[in-house]
């Protein structure tokens, strides 16, 4: 079991309302396990995720990331243990403009003081095994909008996390660079790597091993 | 269209009052100080342009190889220049001399008047500047008399014009015009005039001017005695540069004589009256006149404090207009013309400049007082308002700042793509990245050099002030001699100095011509006796008795001191063969005199020319150098002689006490019996002295000023960028929170980056402020060392300026939780 959440609620208030964008979640993920979550826009799929990445905290239940129990946990705790586990990829890629392919796919490495040769090779075997040798050196909006999740899928995996947690990866991609990015998430969960992802796309879905159906903040079920 | 501008431009300010009012208050204060520096710069450029046919007005200038090799200027002329000139040239319409009192009359005099009702006003002349003056001055220069006819106040001898504040200070509310003041108890002299305060910005200040008719009627045919400043003016239209052709001629008819028997040239130039004070520096100069380089460092301060502004007000709204993106995207949409929108913004750019100008309005009004202050003098006033040309520069400004300022940013945000806007996609330019770096490095480029620069100039001042000046300049009280003598006075003097002596607070007093703090008035060529007539050296010359050695503690170097029996061995008819003068001289006098060692100088007879003849004297004693003047000027060569005592013109008295004022009372009670025809005045020689750096001291403040004010402007601006960049990089900053960066690597990703544009600045400012300091630095003889530390001090400080600018701004994205800037729109 990778991690467990129960009961959980997040809310915020609103002119005296409270307003629920996550209600009652209830949520096992095992490691291999490859997920999707769908459901209307504003049903709180980003909000869940980013509660999962704990970029975001919660107000109520309990959640447990590899054992830990992660609202008990102090801040740099908690970053600490993102920072080695999991891997982020944003529909809108996230890349630093300033930085070079080559340089925002070795950011996370800075952050866990590997060593500079350790950093080279790393970086290289990425770029090897995503085929982008040849545009390390360019800035990422010198790239095409698939080449640049591309990257932003290679500086996800860099520092070899046990969890993906993508948010619509291929919402700004046209159909054939989509299925190309599903094709990779697909050889990276066989790898052993286990998923989450936030799609619209019924197709998209399919390639994972479980959706998720999320409406206001609810689970209404689970394939 | 108008009206709809204006609408928005409020809704836009009241939106963003933060943002509004850094802008505003930057640039309100960047037009204060520039107007400021600008009313300066003018007063300093506008010296003397106040007289009547100011354009016509020259003062003849003395250049001549007199005992050197190439040619010197010299201020002041013979006084038979200026006579001989208006009959020889019809070009000359009129001219008038003017000479300082102690060098037509060294001794110094007192002026009484007994009041209607039996109170004597005494007054030492040694307290006034007097002058004696052609009547032509009055007319030819801009003295308002108040009362008096101005065509004939000065032609009488023995008549005198004097100022409000003098005929106030003799007469009270009783009518001067007509009475008399008698000078030395003897002489009445007859007040034809009183004049109105000079205004400050002239190079002629005096308080009381003399018929020049009242000196011996040799002078106007003296052609040796090169003192007196000659004045003249030209017929309307004359061409100076043709009449000065004719001077060669001129000069050869009135001075070969001298030049031969001397072998020295001479060259007379016309100088523009109203260029005196900015580009003249000759010797004798009336007063220590300003250099156009300062000037022109202060118009350039002025520039950099409005630019600074400037480049705030830019960086500031394009900032912004990453904010207003969203705005000027929705209006794209909505199909508002890209014209309509430049104009917007332009229209806010200038009415944002419209407001800064009215706080600066009403800042520099508020200043008036303050300022003129500061700085000593009269600059401002309500009047700087009637004057037309201030409100041209100032619109000017409002429209050239406006529109220069606003046009940046507002190319920049009309030229947005709306999609992308709307999309919350916001890209900027890398030419505009880099525009806007260029634009803060030349900020701090120039805050780092405005600060090392009045650093630079602050050490330079306060290391002359805490120099030894070589001589005990503390416990020196300056008494004016008695004035009002006669043949007893010896006598009368040295029981005067015993029963103060007799006072245990009282060390020694000595007499002498001059004191320190001033150029020496007399000076006169010093020769061995092996040099030829006219190859001496200038000396300046000082009497002083034998207890000036230990009244001033300057150390003998070698031989010994004056005693009694020195006195009065002086050879007045010159003849060479005699010698038996003796005279001490000081180390560099020893020098330019040309003796290698000061043991070589002692016992060494010299040719001394004073008064018109020469002495052949023997040097008893060499001492220390010391500071006459300030140290701006290098040690003054000096040849000491032991005159009577009617040759000295002040007391000093080396005091050992704290209790000061009972002390000068006590000397004041004695002084009142010895000598009671004398009014009894006194000053500390440290004030004194320290006179001589008012100007330092005013350019010191000015500079300080600015530099606070620039620094000043330059954080506000600093502040506004720093938001600006925290802004637009938070969401760099969220990603890199999500890959893993620590809280304070986060938190130090923005100043470190502008550190590095801090750094670069230094590199640009650093070596120009080295270069413009070392230049500055050769106007003092005296001038303290360079070093590193004040040039890393302004970095340091702008350093932590900037940091301390944008901590708040970085303090505020690395708290927020990424989730809230990542989330997919
Ligand atoms: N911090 C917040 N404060 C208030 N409302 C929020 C906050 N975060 C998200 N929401 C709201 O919660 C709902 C769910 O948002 P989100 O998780 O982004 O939905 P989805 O990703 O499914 O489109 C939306 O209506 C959004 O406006
Ligand atoms: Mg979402």
């Amino acid at each position: 079991m990778l991690l467990q959440i129960k009961d959980l609620f997040k809310w915020v208030n609103s002119g005296g309302n409270r307003i629920f964008l996550l209600n009652d979640i209830e949520l096992t993920v095992n490691e291999g396990d490859f997920i999707s979550i769908m459901g209307p826009s504003g049903s709180g799929k980003t909000t869940l995720l980013n509660v999962i990445g704990m970029l975001d905290d919660f107000n109520e239940g309990e959640y447990s990331f590899l054992h830990e129990p992660v609202h008990k946990l102090k801040e740099k705790h908690r970053a600490n243990l993102y920072k080695e586990y999991i891997g982020f990829v944003f529909q809108s890629y996230h890349l630093i403009d300033e930085l070079t392919v080559y340089e925002n796919i070795e950011t996370p490495l800075l952050y866990k003081n590997y060593k500079s040769s350790e950093r080279k090779s790393l970086v290289a075997d990425m770029l090897d095994r995503f085929n982008i040798v040849g545009k390390k050196d360019l800035f990422p909006t010198q790239l095409s909008g698939g080449q640049q999740q591309i990257v932003g899928i290679a500086r996800a995996l860099i520092s070899n996390p046990k969890l993906i947690l993508a948010d619509e990866p291929t919402g700004n991609l046209n159909s054939k660079q989509g299925e190309e990015i599903m094709n990779l998430f697909k050889q990276l969960n066989d790898e052993g790597v286990t998923i989450i992802q936030v799609t619209h796309s019924e197709k998209n879905a399919t390639y994972g091993s479980r959706i998720i159906n999320l409406l206001d903040g609810r689970i209404i079920n689970t394939v | 269209m108008l009206r709809n501008y204006f609408k928005i431009t409020l809704r836009v300010f009241l939106k963003n009052r933060l943002f509004t009012a850094i802008n505003v208050l930057g640039l309100a204060i960047g037009i204060t100080a520039y107007m400021l520096i600008t009313q300066y710069v003018n007063f300093e450029s506008n010296y003397d342009n106040y007289h009547p046919q100011v354009d016509n007005l020259y003062r003849v200038t003395y250049n001549h190889t007199y005992g050197r090799k190439d040619f010197v200027g010299v201020a002041a002329n013979h006084p038979a220049v200026g006579p001989a000139l208006k009959q020889d040239f019809t070009e000359v319409e009129s001219f008038a001399r003017l000479v300082e009192r102690p060098i037509v009359m060294r001794r110094a005099f007192v002026l009484s008047y007994t009041r209607n009702n039996g109170t004597r006003i005494k007054s030492n002349v040694n307290d006034d500047k007097v002058y004696f003056a052609d009547n032509a001055f009055l007319n030819m220069f801009r003295v308002n008399l108040l009362k008096g006819d101005p065509d004939v106040a000065l032609k009488e001898p023995n008549s005198i014009i004097i100022s409000e504040e003098v005929a106030k200070r003799f007469f009270g509310n009783e009518d001067p015009i007509n009475k008399n003041l008698i000078a030395n108890n003897n002489m009445p002299i007859k007040i034809l005039g009183v004049f109105e305060k000079l205004p400050d910005n002239t190079h002629l200040k005096f308080d009381i001017l003399v018929s020049f008719s009242t000196l011996s009627p040799n002078t106007d045919t003296t052609w040796v005695w090169p003192e007196f400043y000659n004045y003249v003016r030209l017929k309307p239209g004359t061409d100076p540069k043709v009449l000065e052709s004719k001077f060669p001629s001129f000069t050869n008819k009135y001075l070969s004589e001298i030049m031969e028997e001397y072998n020295f040239k001479t060259k007379f130039e016309l100088q523009p009256v109203k260029d005196i004070h900015l580009k003249s520096h000759l010797r004798n100069e009336i007063e220590a006149n300003a250099s156009e380089g300062t000037l022109n460092f202060l118009r350039i301060i002025g520039l950099f404090v409005i630019l600074i502004a400037l480049i705030n007000f830019i960086n500031l709204s394009t900032a912004k207009s990453v904010e207003r993106a969203m705005e000027v995207g929705l209006k794209k949409v909505v199909g508002i013309s890209k014209k309509a929108l430049i104009g917007q913004f332009l229209f806010e750019s200038v009415i944002i400049n419209f407001l800064a100008t009215l706080i600066a309005i009403l800042l520099v009004s508020l200043l008036i007082k303050p300022f003129n202050q500061l700085v000593g003098l009269n600059i401002l006033s309500m009047d700087m308002w009637l004057d037309y040309h201030i409100w041209i520069q100032l619109i000017g400004l409002v429209l050239l700042g406006g529109i220069l300022a606003g046009a940046y940013p507002a190319f920049i945000l009309s030229g947005f793509k709306p999609i992308q806007v709307l999309k919350g996609k916001f890209h900027q330019s890398g030419q505009g990245v880099l525009m806007r770096k260029i634009l803060v490095v030349a900020q701090f480029s120039i805050s780092i050099a405005l600060i090392a620069g009045t650093f630079i100039v602050n050490s330079q001042f306060s290391f002359m002030q805490d120099q030894e000046l070589g001589y005990d300049v503390e416990h020196n009280l300056i008494v004016n001699a008695p004035t009002i003598i006669d043949t007893t006075i010896t006598h009368k003097m040295m029981a005067f100095k015993n029963e103060l002596l007799r006072n245990p607070k009282i060390n020694s007093i000595a007499t002498t011509d001059e004191i320190p703090g001033r150029k020496i008035t007399k000076y006169n060529t010093a020769r061995q006796l092996h040099i030829r007539k006219g190859e001496g050296v200038r000396c300046s010359q000082l009497s002083i008795n034998h207890d000036f050695l230990e009244t001033y503690k300057i150390k003998l170097l070698t031989g010994r001191n004056f005693r009694l029996a020195d006195k009065s061995l002086y050879d007045y008819n010159g003849s060479q063969e005699k010698g038996k003068g003796k005279i001490m001289i000081n180390k560099a006098a020893s020098k330019k005199i040309g003796f290698l060692t000061i043991e070589e100088a002692l016992g060494k007879q010299i040719i001394v020319d004073r008064d018109g003849k020469e002495h052949r004297v023997e040097i008893i004693g060499v001492m220390d150098d010391y500071h006459q003047e300030s140290l701006r000027n290098d040690f003054d060569p000096i040849v000491f002689f032991y005159f009577d005592f009617f040759a000295s013109s002040y007391l000093t008295i080396n005091l050992n006490t704290s209790d000061i004022q009972s002390t000068i009372a006590i000397i004041e009670n004695k002084f009142e019996s010895f000598f009671p025809l004398d009014p009894f005045n006194y000053f500390f020689l440290e004030e004194h002295f320290n006179k001589q750096y008012q100007a330092d001291l005013k350019f010191s403040k000015i500079c300080n000023l600015f530099a606070i004010l620039a620094i000043f402007i330059a954080t506000l601006g600093l502040f506004g960028l720093g938001s600006y960049m925290a802004m637009r990089r938070t969401k760099e900053l969220c990603v890199r929170k999500v890959l893993g960066a620590s809280k304070p690597h986060v938190l130090f990703l923005i100043p470190k980056s502008l550190l590095v544009l801090v750094f670069v600045s230094g590199l640009i400012a650093i070596p120009v402020t080295h270069f413009i300091a070392s230049e500055w630095l050769t106007n003092y003889a005296f001038r303290v060392s360079m070093n590193l530390w004040m040039f890393i001090a302004p970095l340091l400080l702008v350093t932590v300026v900037a940091l301390i600018s944008v901590l708040p701004e970085s303090l505020r994205v690395t708290l927020v939780k990424p989730a809230n800037y990542l989330r997919n729109e």
